[in-house]
């Protein structure tokens, strides 16, 4: 069963899987003393076809790194001219003038705005995500295990695009109800207020509401859902079997199971899902480019309209651009890619060290 | 129980079985005690015991605790607190089912039996959710794609031929179905082949080298998609030069899936047993033939998942296709050349239209996609489904007769020996035989079997690729124009766009993309488009930045002509403003955030007709580089410097502002920012944003049904941007040597009739052959300038724009004549059917351009009735726009009078004056009438007339909804629902739990 499950699933990640096939035979022992023998030298003779094949890998292996660092010091090389006009205040700024020159383009706001979208999704699809992957490996009955899997990773696969227009069309204008409300009784905490709404009045308009980061959150935390609910599924139906069986021999409810072994042993697939999921939220694009109205400020009101994010700002000016403006949206660009590669490594090394083992 | 994972044998494997071994009997008296169950009685079989089933009092508990929930919040509700929303109504409940199904529970088990309940009913609705969202998302979109989908012609045919009016009848995929399929198809070339091969590279070739492959591999999966467009963008379109093409987008996916693709196939590779590879090379064979045929075999179906699902990433991307492919209509199988769209930029492209029918081709393009990645997911389960190793039943079969071959050869010689049939099916059937005679047929035969299973699918994408490319080669190769492609203004994109599909049939492929005019004019000075349209010239400066013309030679030509109106959405008492008249200083009051009501003194002082809501204003700005912003700004800062100013410094910038392209945006004003006229007409058209207001092109207040704002001009009259006043006020445009405008005197401009923010919108032609531009290009867009110079100027007042004045007709048609590779025609301006044309020179339209009502005077109550005839204004425009003589025109045709009593009445009212709705003002009601024929676009609302607003179809509004619900909410109110909200909770919860403390009480007593 459990074989099975790694197989199934979309990218076998387990890598150390039971082996499949009886262990080797041991070695006949050498029939004659070694110490009358002199030692046999072993050195491999690779054959022509060896030395191509060699070779071969080594410059693929060494095309896929040029290709990589290629795009990474081209990023790199293209936002030093930025980073050289707009020095230190180009982390300090929130406007984006980049052809005003030093001080009028920074990425102050909208790399706050794309961290507020990435930790609003993260906080609102990791529930949702263990969840899922609890039920899966806990509580669905056998048959629909399967079924499940593959719709979760089904979901993985659907087009940004599309939840896209789920959220423009379907959630925002519901959605807007719901902001409203949490405004009007908890806009105390300063997170919730909305600027310029009066809750007292009946006719405040609902575009107060609207292309908001919560907006954008919330359909970015559905699209990353089932990203992170497949990692943690999969750690989790590793919990090994024996510790499993033993919490229920000791009377412990299907909870009890839960807490004592699938979790604490799962941990690292949690982290690391969660993290990976919020690697996916800060870069996605077209979703939030959909739904946001873009404000080069820092935003801290989650359910007021306007929010910015890096790559809905790439979209967006990438076209109407100078080659400076251009030099400052890779500049930008590089800004979110370190961050993005840090989440993405902090998620490796978590997920490495945990019992699990690293299976992202 | 049920669901616990049984024991693979392995993890028992460390303890062996030891056979119990019974322990010596001692002394000492036993520790345990079995206890002793009662012997059945005779007859009563002993039934088994299912532990994992649920008993009656569950499900009691359940139902009980959801019918008790759904009850409770019913009530509270229905009658107790001031709730509502199916939203607030599903979460109240839950929360309610959460408590008293604990309650229920508690009553027969322990705290911990509760616990685990209520975590499973957490776990279990929250699943739930899940399921339902994507079954919502995906079922979302298919119905909202309904509209589309049972068309033939939506697979069968591009969208040259559809614009945002045509009905869904004509207009189809084909072109971005063709286009996803070679972009991917391009991205697998690259990727699979070399990011295979690094994954062998990785597992089998360790080092330190491919230690650190793998890391930059690994940190490369973070690269956000973007970033794969933007370097791809960079590098093709700006530094070489080459162009947005599907190649491009076909290696910015590959840039993308790469990384993905090498990480997954690695994994695979890892997951090969080491015995195997160490069985190949215990018989000797190298590394390449243990890759060769033991590793890749093995991993087949690990590895075609990886690339399927990689695949099923890429081919949903938007952003890297959005930033390389560029957009267009028509169809292009040529991926080196020329714009081509995809499913996926198709989409989004769409759906920001505002134009139903585009909007329902975006959601049938959105369902293709998702049936795409559907077939695609399940081609990678159903090979994907099989373990490393794990064959087929049919491998499995063929691999046993090969082995039982094997086994007869070898049999004299090994006739005592086990025979191989014993031996695990797995390792026989991975290591192939491998004898030196059989060498070669070993070798063809893994090299067919990959090609044929491994690589199927991915061949099959590729030979449709290829079949749709030589279906469709014949069809581009037909006429002697070749496909040309430009970018820019989104103003004059309506009309442009009808010209396109007109010119379809004689055969000519224009791809215009309307990505906004600074990004045309970027487009067209780095080489990447044929031509761009802007609104306004090189040259200026913009936040103190110089945007120097490009290298390449180019000439400007008017093409249209248009007012950039204020599109608004306002509604008293639920009927929709129409007749809605602004002066300058409150428009600029209302862009810049001085005027934040719309009952502000200024905006009350220019409606005196109107009891204006206490609403707030929502401008709605572009985002974009804009030349809609750029004309709005100019007349800012030259008409309302001091508003203008203020609010530059305001948003950051320095004093004075001057015209920009990029709108300032101050954050908490309230502002909307969105890319793109399509955005913001489509903002404002929604029916929840009520009390928006933006600024477009006259034509997307028409095509959407919207009402625009009169805006006051130097003559003291309220004008609308029809194409007669848009004409009246370019009569007094100076025209630049270069055919630039220069529009202070249109401001000013003291004819009554003028709509001061009219323009021009221009082409940026090339005049060399140069950046890609050649005789043949050259040839299809003077052909293509010829057309709409001269028959598509009378296309333009139903479009929403004002055709050219003769004078620059000719200039432009002299333009066209720079163009390197046109076929010059002698164009009979006269027989062109330009409504500006005549024959003494006069401009026509402008001429006969009637002068505004009386009511339209500063000062006057207004025109119109009030609201309501919204809708009937928008149909009512199309359908009289082409005459603009008849009096009754405008407004008899009106549709919208189904939009209420209100619309019948104000339509009535402009065929005579005798209907009661005319309320004896004759005068007024005849003047209006007139005013009708002048402006198509506000026909129905003009129609009303002052007698109208009073009396006839009831449509003056008086109430005031704001003094009626602030007041709601006061603070005893809510404390006493709240209080009897609690007490009906406590009644409800109280007895029970009380009546069983006391019952156990007793019992311990």
């Amino acid at each position: 069963m459990r074989r099975a499950d790694a197989a199934r699933s979309a990218t076998p990640r387990n890598p150390t899987p039971q082996n499949p096939t009886p262990q080797n035979p041991p070695v006949p022992e050498n029939p004659s003393p070694p110490d009358t023998d002199t030692r046999r030298v072993l050195s491999a003779n690779p054959g022509l076809g060896d030395r191509l094949f060699q070779g071969g890998a080594r410059g693929s292996g060494a095309l896929v790194l040029a290709v990589m660092l290629a795009v990474g010091t081209f990023l790199a090389y293209q936002a030093a001219q930025a980073l050289k006009v707009g020095g230190f205040a180009f982390l300090t700024t929130q406007t984006w003038e980049p052809d005003a020159g030093h001080g009028h383009f920074g990425i102050a706001a909208v790399l706050c705005g794309t961290v507020l979208i990435g930790l609003l999704a993260v906080s609102l699809a990791l529930p949702m995500a263990l969840a899922a992957a609890l039920y899966i490996s806990e509580y669905a009955p056998r048959q629909l295990k399967q079924t499940l899997i593959s719709l979760v990773d089904l979901m993985a696969a659907v087009p940004s695009v599309v939840y896209g227009l789920w959220g423009f069309f379907f959630l925002e204008q519901r959605m807007t109800g719901l902001a409203r409300w949490i405004s009007t009784y908890f806009g105390w905490i300063p997170l919730f207020k909305v600027d310029g709404a009066d809750p007292n009045d009946p006719l405040a308009p609902v575009a107060a509401y609207t292309s908001s980061t919560f907006i954008a959150g919330t359909v970015v935390a559905f699209m990353i859902t089932p990203i992170m609910c497949s990692v943690m599924r999969e750690v989790f139906g590793q919990a090994p079997p024996g510790e499993r069986e033993g919490a229920y021999a000791l009377g412990a409810t299907r909870w009890g199971v839960i807490r004592s072994v699938v979790l604490p042993y799962g941990r690292g697939g949690v982290i690391g899902g969660t993290m990976l999921g919020l690697g996916r939220a800060l870069g996605e694009t077209i979703t939030v480019y959909m739904i946001i109205s873009m404000v080069f400020a820092i935003q801290p009101h989650l359910l007021q309209s306007g929010a910015s994010t890096v790559s809905a700002l790439i979209a967006l000016h990438y076209g109407d651009s100078s080659s400076f403006g251009i030099s400052a949206l890779m500049a930008a660009g590089f800004a979110l890619f370190l961050m993005t590669l840090a989440v993405n490594f902090a998620a490796s090394a978590v997920v490495a060290r945990s019992r699990s083992g690293a299976s992202t | 129980m049920s669901t616990t994972t049984p024991q693979t044998p392995t993890d028992q494997a460390p303890t062996p079985p030891t056979p119990p071994t019974p322990q010596p009997p001692t002394a000492e008296a036993p520790r345990t005690t079995l206890p002793v169950r009662a012997p059945l009685p005779p007859g009563a079989a002993e039934s088994r015991r299912r532990p994992g089933a649920g008993r009656a009092s569950d499900a009691y508990a359940l139902l009980g605790a959801l019918a008790g929930a759904i009850g409770l919040t019913t009530l509270l509700f229905r009658y107790l607190l001031p709730l509502n929303g199916p939203l607030g109504f599903t979460v109240t409940t839950w929360l309610i089912f959460l408590g008293l199904y604990g309650l229920l529970v508690a009553q027969d088990e322990n705290g911990l039996a509760v616990r685990d309940r209520l975590a499973a009913a957490v776990i279990h609705s929250i699943a739930a959710l899940v399921l339902l969202a994507l079954f919502f998302t995906i079922g979302f979109t298919l119905y909202k794609g309904a509209q589309a989908l049972p068309h033939r012609n939506f697979y069968t045919q591009d969208m040259s031929g559809a614009s945002s009016l045509t009905p869904l009848t004509t207009g189809g995929v084909l072109h971005a179905v063709v286009g996803t399929l070679e972009q991917i198809g391009i991205a697998l070339l690259i990727t699979v082949p070399l990011g295979v091969s690094c994954a062998v590279f990785l597992t089998e070739v360790p080092g330190r080298f491919a230690r650190f492959v793998r890391t930059i591999v690994e940190a490369m999966t973070a690269l956000p998609s973007v970033l794969a467009g933007l370097f791809i963008y960079a590098v093709f379109v700006l530094l070489l030069g080459l162009g947005r093409s599907g190649f491009a987008a076909g290696c910015a996916l590959a840039v993308m899936m790469l990384p993905i693709i090498i990480r997954a196939s690695d994994v695979v590779l890892r997951l090969v047993p080491g015995s195997l590879k160490e069985a190949s090379y215990a018989l000797g064979s190298g590394k390449l033939r243990t890759v060769w045929q033991v590793v890749l075999p093995t991993a087949r179906s690990g590895l075609t998942t990886a690339v399927i699902l990689g695949t099923a990433r890429g081919i949903g991307e938007t952003s890297p296709v959005l930033l390389t492919a560029g957009y267009n209509k028509a169809f292009n199988a040529d991926p080196f050349h020329g714009p081509q769209v995809s499913l996926p930029l198709l989409v989004f492209t769409l759906v920001r239209l505002p134009s139903t029918a585009q909007i329902a081709r975006g959601f049938g393009a959105a369902a293709v996609l998702l049936v795409l990645v559907l077939a695609l997911f399940v081609v990678a389960r159903i090979i994907g489904g099989r373990a490393p190793g794990q064959l087929t039943n049919r491998q499995q079969r063929r691999r046993r007769t090969a082995s039982a071959r094997t086994a007869a050869r070898f049999a004299p010689p090994a006739a005592v020996g086990t025979p191989p049939t014993l031996m695990p099916a797995n390792a026989v059937s991975r290591n192939t035989p491998d004898t030196p005679d059989r060498k070669e047929s070993v070798v063809r035969r893994s090299t067919s079997a990959l090609l044929h299973r491994g690589a199927a699918p991915v061949a099959a994408l590729l030979m449709l690729a290829l079949g749709l490319v030589l279906s469709a080669a014949p069809r581009a190769a037909a006429s002697n124009y070749v496909p040309i492609s430009g970018a820019g203004s989104t103003w004059s994109s309506n009309a442009i766009d009808a010209w396109t599909t007109n010119v379809k049939q004689y055969g000519m492929q224009i791809n215009f993309d309307a990505t906004g005019s600074s990004d045309g004019r970027a487009k067209f000075k780095n080489g990447a488009v044929d031509f761009g349209v802007s609104e306004i010239p090189y040259g200026l400066t913009d936040q103190g930045v110089y945007e120097a013309p490009p290298s390449r030679h180019f000439a400007y030509m008017p093409i249209v002509a248009g007012g950039t109106s204020f599109m608004y959405n306002l509604k008293i008492n639920g009927q929709r403003v129409t007749n809605l008249r602004l002066s300058g200083a409150t428009i600029a009051g209302i862009f810049t955030g001085t005027i934040t009501r719309w009952n502000d003194p200024a905006v009350a002082a220019d409606n005196p007709g109107l009891t204006l809501p206490a609403r707030q204003i929502v401008p709605v700005v572009r985002s974009d580089g804009s030349g809609t912003t750029a004309q709005l700004t100019t007349w800012m800062s030259l008409r309302q410097q001091s508003l203008w100013d203020a609010y530059c410094v305001k948003a950051g910038r320095t004093a004075p502002c001057g015209v920009t392209s990029f709108y300032p945006t101050v954050p908490s004003k309230g502002f909307i920012a969105l890319s793109g006229s399509q955005g913001v007409s489509g903002f404002v058209a929604q029916d929840q944003n009520e009390g928006s207001i933006t600024y477009v092109e006259y034509s997307y207040a028409l095509n959407t049904g919207f009402p625009v704002a009169k805006m006051l001009n130097a003559a003291h009259y309220y004008v609308a941007p029809t194409a007669p006043d848009v004409a009246v006020a370019l009569t007094q445009a100076r025209i630049n040597a270069d055919l630039t405008q220069q529009l202070t005197g249109v401001y000013d401009s003291t004819d009554p009739r003028t709509y001061p923010l009219s323009s021009y919108s221009y082409m940026i032609l090339p005049t060399a052959l140069e950046s890609g531009f050649n005789q043949d290009k050259g040839r299809t867009l003077g052909a293509f300038a010829y057309y709409f110079l001269c028959q598509g100027q009378q296309q333009a007042p139903d479009l929403g724009y004002s055709p050219l004045p003769i004078n620059l007709v000719q200039a432009a048609l002299n333009q066209v004549r720079r163009i390197p590779g046109v076929v010059a025609q002698n164009i009979t301006i006269s027989s062109c059917n330009n409504p500006t044309f005549s024959t003494d020179g006069t401009n026509t339209l402008a001429k006969t351009a009637p002068y505004p009502a009386a009511c339209d005077k500063q000062g006057t109550v207004q025109c119109g009735a009030g609201g309501g005839a919204g809708t009937g204004g928008g149909s009512g425009g199309t359908a009289g726009a082409g005459g603009g003589t008849n009096g009754a025109g405008g407004g008899a045709p009106g549709t919208g009078a189904t939009s209420g009593t209100a619309g019948t009445g104000a339509a009535t009212a402009g065929t005579g004056t005798t209907n009661g709705a005319g309320a004896g003002k004759a005068a007024g009601a005849t003047s209006a009438g007139a005013a009708a024929a002048a402006d198509p676009g506000l026909a129905g609302g003009g129609g009303g007339s002052t007698g109208g607003g009073s009396s006839g179809g009831g449509a003056q509004v008086v109430a005031d909804p704001v003094a009626i619900a602030a007041t709601s909410g006061s603070g005893l109110q809510h404390t006493l629902m709240l209080l009897a909200g609690l007490l009906l909770g406590s009644i409800v919860v109280l007895p029970p739990v009380i009546a069983r403390r006391a019952a156990r009480r007793r019992a311990g007593l």
